[in-house]
């Protein structure tokens, strides 16, 4: 028998060719898989093995503590120091004598990631906000009540081509148009480099801002953009406040008994802010902007505040928000919401059809179904998909560099408490640290030594840990929602 | 898209039918003999769903009595459905859907007028739908929605609607201990039924079913032929079914549709055992369809 079976091949014998292009395509095929695992295991290895040290001996206050300037030095037993500049400063007070051998000093790279992180989170918050409810508009409104036509086949054209734009493009764009031309509401004289600007009618004002009033600056040095001018006059009668236009003419005067203390009292100018330039007294002009003025003088100035009220006006001007917070977010959120629009078309699109109709043949407005019976179906997978993009373009340094990215140490907030308030009007005005930009400056923008690099480590692993984080999160609640809403 | 599918089907099918006006007209004669006025008059009403291009209905003239049950046959693509979803402007949320001539009167008032609300119609004529489509709310939220989305918030008067529904679509024994719980937890018949008291729930005059059946086992379509036979009493009901035996089981009257046309609308007894067009028997005992 076994002879007969070796004499004999079986009819379905393997061609030998035919076995190996099999076996080279299957190779090929193999190495292109775990090509892409092995470049996912360099990154994230070269990452973890540089950065986890940095972390493990900087520990939490890596996350708590704002970047600092960071100094290297020996000492006179030739051990390394790496000290921030307070510690630095102790360091010298305790060792008055000690020898300090080659110095080297990096800025940002001590302390911690406190304000990137901080100022990455705000920009997210922005973004998902202003994405998301464009976003979640556009796609409603393209999904369930647009109509096949010409107009939006170039929509869709649009939103697909916007996907493509590369990212330094997006950030000159709102470099361009949010920061320098964006229409803003001001209460500040319209910049210089505004393009247009229209005062509002007051029925348009808040109700809190009259009553608020207006502070008049009194100018410390001569003021060169002033249209008008006050001069305070010492009279027989008390002060009276003389206005005057840029080209010399009173336009105005008000004596000091006209005005009542009690109750808001406006002095009132017609165009452009006025500031104080001067006051005479009797014998003449005293001039204010004479620094540092005499104690007479800020007496004087102190009782003047509370009178001089000027009618407070708001403007629209297409001056933009200059590089901040608020002009970043916006760029990101133009940047995302391709992928929003598209993402949320597509949570649409998986609630049946029959909810819409059952809805529609119950009475429904069309508003009402969606509101009702699609849009509950369909959030949590917009959410997620929205929130997994919006955490991609987060990482993009290029659009926040011109639009409101800072290499800065400082949170947002500092320096908005003035006179015991808090002015949060000017909050998202501010600039911000942003975790991409700071990686961004302490690899590229700085001297680059040995000093620098545990910060640069400890950075990207941190923010890689926090995106992975969250994009896992997102798909897990996806996931657990996927299953309790079925149908 | 759909429209150029169901042609090609159409024509790939012999036997143009004829013209069909004279059985039509002795119907309405006959609706007024039975004593229940007409609730929906069709008048020669011709639909297309590609602006006009190819009629998807030519010509259809029927009346629909009050209290009784019409029920549509007729092979795939013949416009049966098409013409149960005019009843309540379904058709409107097709973009290229236009009726191309003709009208349908509701109550005597046309429903295609400028001046009609679509919504406030499909108050008055509910729809059950092929493929059972609850929401995934509570049973209750389910019966309660069609109050809610008119407005309605007073929790006792919603309560006693949807214990009412429920009865009424012969559900309530089975789910009144479970109403919070998910809807779709329900057998297919008992979300069928569910869709039925959903429909119920806002008081429509009529009811259209568009083949309530045809995903259902054949215990649950028993449940449900019964329940339809006991709407009878309380709504019009107008039914589509590939069904021929389930058109004799509860249908006062039958109109068989073949290839866009009305070709035989006649009392189901009749039309069933003694068709007067040939077409129809041939369909009826099968030859084709």
């Amino acid at each position: 028998m076994e002879e007969t079976d070796k004499d004999s091949p079986p009819i379905f014998e393997r061609d030998k060719a035919w076995i190996n292009t099999e076996a080279i395509a299957t190779v090929c095929l193999r190495c292109g898989t775990y090509l892409v695992i092995l470049v996912f295991a360099l990154i994230m290895g070269r990452i973890v093995v540089r950065g986890a040290p940095v972390l493990m001996e900087e520990g939490l206050s890596f996350l708590s503590e704002r970047p600092k300037i960071l100094f290297g030095f020996y000492d006179s037993d030739e051990k390394y120091h790496r000290l921030t500049s307070q510690e630095f400063r102790d360091y010298q007070e305790a060792n008055p004598d000690g020898v300090i051998l080659a110095k080297q000093s990096a800025n940002y790279s001590g302390g911690g990631i406190k304000s990137p992180l901080i100022g990455t989170v705000f920009l997210i918050l922005i973004c998902i906000v202003l994405a998301m409810s464009i976003g979640i508009s556009a796609a409603i409104f393209l999904s369930e009540y647009s109509r096949r036509g010409p107009f939006i086949r170039i929509i869709r054209l649009a939103i697909i081509n916007l996907a493509g734009v590369p990212s330094i493009v997006f950030g000159l764009f709102g470099f361009a148009f949010f920061c320098y031309f964006f229409p803003v509401i001001t209460k500040q004289l319209p910049a210089e480099r505004t393009a247009k600007a229209w005062e509002l009618p007051t029925w348009m004002y808040p109700s809190n801002i009259a009553d608020e009033g207006y502070r008049i600056d009194v100018a410390e040095k001569r003021p060169e953009s002033a249209n008008q001018k006050i001069v305070i006059t010492k009279g027989e009668e008390g002060f009276e406040f003389s206005v005057f236009s840029s080209r010399g003419d009173i336009v105005k005067r008000v004596k000091q008994s006209e005005i009542d203390a009690t109750k808001p009292t406006w002095v009132d100018i017609e165009k452009d802010l006025a500031t104080i330039v001067g006051l005479r007294d009797a014998e003449g002009a005293k001039v204010f902007y004479r620094s540092p003025r005499t104690p007479e003088e800020e007496t004087l100035i102190s009782k003047l505040r509370p009178l001089l009220k000027l009618k407070r006006r708001l403007w629209l001007s297409f001056q933009g928000w200059e590089p901040s917070m608020i002009a970043a977010g916006c760029t990101l959120a133009c940047m995302v919401l391709p992928i929003v629009i598209t993402a949320c078309e597509e949570s649409l699109r998986a609630v049946p059809q029959g909810f819409r109709d059952a809805s529609l043949a119950l009475g429904a407005t069309q508003w009402q179904a969606i509101r009702k019976a699609v849009l509950p179906y369909a959030l949590p997978g917009m959410l997620t998909a929205s929130v997994l993009g919006i955490l991609r373009v987060a990482g993009e340094t290029a659009p926040i560099m011109y639009t409101g990215a800072f290499a800065t140490g400082d949170l947002p907030w500092v320096g908005l408490k003035e006179d015991g308030v808090w002015k949060i009007g000017e909050f998202l005005q501010r600039g911000v640290e942003a975790m991409p930009y700071h990686i961004y400056i302490v690899s590229a923008k700085i001297p680059q030594s040995d000093l620098v690099r545990p910060m640069q480590d400890g950075a990207v692993l941190v923010f890689m840990i926090i995106v992975m984080v969250l994009a896992t999160a997102s798909v897990i609640l996806r996931m657990k929602i996927r299953k309790k809403l079925k149908w | 898209m759909v429209t150029a599918q169901r042609n090609t089907n159409m024509h790939s099918i012999p036997n143009q039918p004829s013209s069909n006006k004279t059985s039509s007209r002795d119907l309405t004669v006959e609706s007024e003999q039975e004593g229940n006025p007409a609730l929906i008059e069709v008048d020669n009403l011709s639909f297309s769903y590609d602006m006009g291009k190819t009629d998807t209905l030519k010509h259809i003239n029927l009346d629909i009595p009050e209290n009784k049950v019409t029920a549509f046959i007729g092979p795939s693509g013949c416009g049966k459905s098409t013409l149960l979803r005019c009843f309540n402007r379904m058709n409107d949320t097709i973009p290229t859907a236009k009726i191309t001539g003709g009208g349908i009167k509701i109550m005597g008032s046309d429903l295609y007028a400028s001046r009609v609300d679509s919504i406030l119609l499909r108050k008055h004529v509910g729809m059950v739908f092929q493929k059972s489509n609850p929401f995934p709310k509570s049973i209750y939220e389910n019966v309660a929605f069609g109050l809610r989305i008119a407005g309605e918030r007073n929790r006792s008067t919603i309560d006693h609607a949807v214990e009412e529904s429920l009865k009424g679509a012969a559900l309530w024994d089975e789910v009144k201990d479970r109403l919070k719980e998910p809807a779709l937890e329900l057998s297919g018949g008992q979300q069928q039924r569910l869709c039925i008291a959903r429909t119920i729930a806002v008081q429509p005059s009529v009811i259209l079913m568009d083949e309530p059946c045809s995903a259902l086992d054949p215990i649950a379509t028993a449940v449900i032929e019964e329940l339809i036979t006991k709407l009878r009493e309380d709504y019009t009901v107008v039914i589509v079914t590939h069904n021929m035996q389930q058109a004799t089981r509860v249908s006062d009257r039958t109109a068989f549709f073949y290839l866009g046309e009305l070709i035989e609308y006649d009392l189901t007894s009749k039309l069933f055992t003694n068709p007067s067009i040939k077409q129809t028997e041939e369909y009826i005992s099968g030859r084709f369809g």
